[in-house]
């Protein structure tokens, strides 16, 4: 009997450490829980800014407001307006550049991907597309007017001087190749 | 580039045509590089049979580029 007393009296005083025991697991593994959500949320929201690819791209683009683009544009930073040759006619940023984003492609290889390049459309739609271009042909610092020129205060330009039209074939009967030189 | 340009012309002559022009002399011609969107000289830009830009070059090029881009326009 004494036995059967101790061992009744033994399991009373074994159940609250039981449930002392597993109520603390059961911290631990809620805690152990939200660490590993809240690791898992860091590495999802700190990985772009250590050194991925999207990182990357976001070093080598800067959105800019009007007041940025006039600053690099009188500062002799390449101006590209990507709209069409038609809408830059009527009336661009000062000193820009004509490259409608369709061939931006093929315009922009042959530039030096190290210059600087500030890009604007209308709206920032097109100029987008004409950033990934430039992106992924390596150019280094891309300013990129994201308001676009429905966004410029500033002075205008009319006319289609500096344009490069939508590639505005002389007449050609054949291939040709070009060479622009100078003799100075 | 003067030299390997006219190598080139004699080679690729009946194929491709070659416009050469020089932009201190030819009153047309900086503002036709500039609607090629030319940043500096030289500059070789090529058009294929329909008139459109497929290639540009801008800087003193070795001759095998300037071969490469002309091939392509066969």
């Amino acid at each position: 009997m004494s036995k059967k007393k101790s061992a009744s009296a033994k399991k009373p005083a074994q159940k609250p450490a039981k449930g002392n025991t597993s109520a603390s697991r059961s911290k631990l593994y809620i805690w152990i829980g939200v660490a590993v959500i809240v690791v898992a949320v860091a590495i999802l929201v700190l990985r772009p800014a250590a050194g991925g690819v999207d990182n990357i791209d976001s070093a080598k683009v800067e959105n800019i407001d009007a007041t940025k683009l006039e600053e690099l544009a009188n500062g002799g930073v390449r101006v590209v307006d990507v709209r069409s040759a038609g809408e830059y006619a009527q009336a661009h940023v000062p000193g820009a550049l004509n490259v409608p984003y369709t061939e931006i492609g093929v315009v922009a290889a042959s530039w030096n991907r190290d210059e600087p390049i500030a890009v604007y459309c209308l709206t920032g739609a097109r100029s987008s597309s004409a950033v990934q271009t430039l992106t992924s042909l390596g150019f280094t610092k891309i300013y990129h007017f994201d308001a676009g020129f429905q966004a410029w205060r500033g002075p205008v330009e009319e006319g289609s001087g500096t344009a490069v039209s939508e590639i505005a074939p002389p007449k050609v009967s054949g291939p040709v190749m070009y060479e622009f030189y100078s003799d100075g | 580039m003067a030299p390997v340009v006219d190598r080139l012309k004699g080679e690729y002559d009946g194929r491709v045509e070659f416009r050469l022009i020089n932009v201190d002399t030819d009153p047309q011609g900086e503002q036709l590089a500039q609607q090629f969107g030319a940043p500096g000289w030289p500059t070789f830009v090529f058009l294929d049979a329909t008139g459109a830009r497929v290639n540009q070059i801008v800087g003193a090029t070795p001759e095998s580029n300037l071969r490469t881009a002309l091939d392509a326009l066969d």
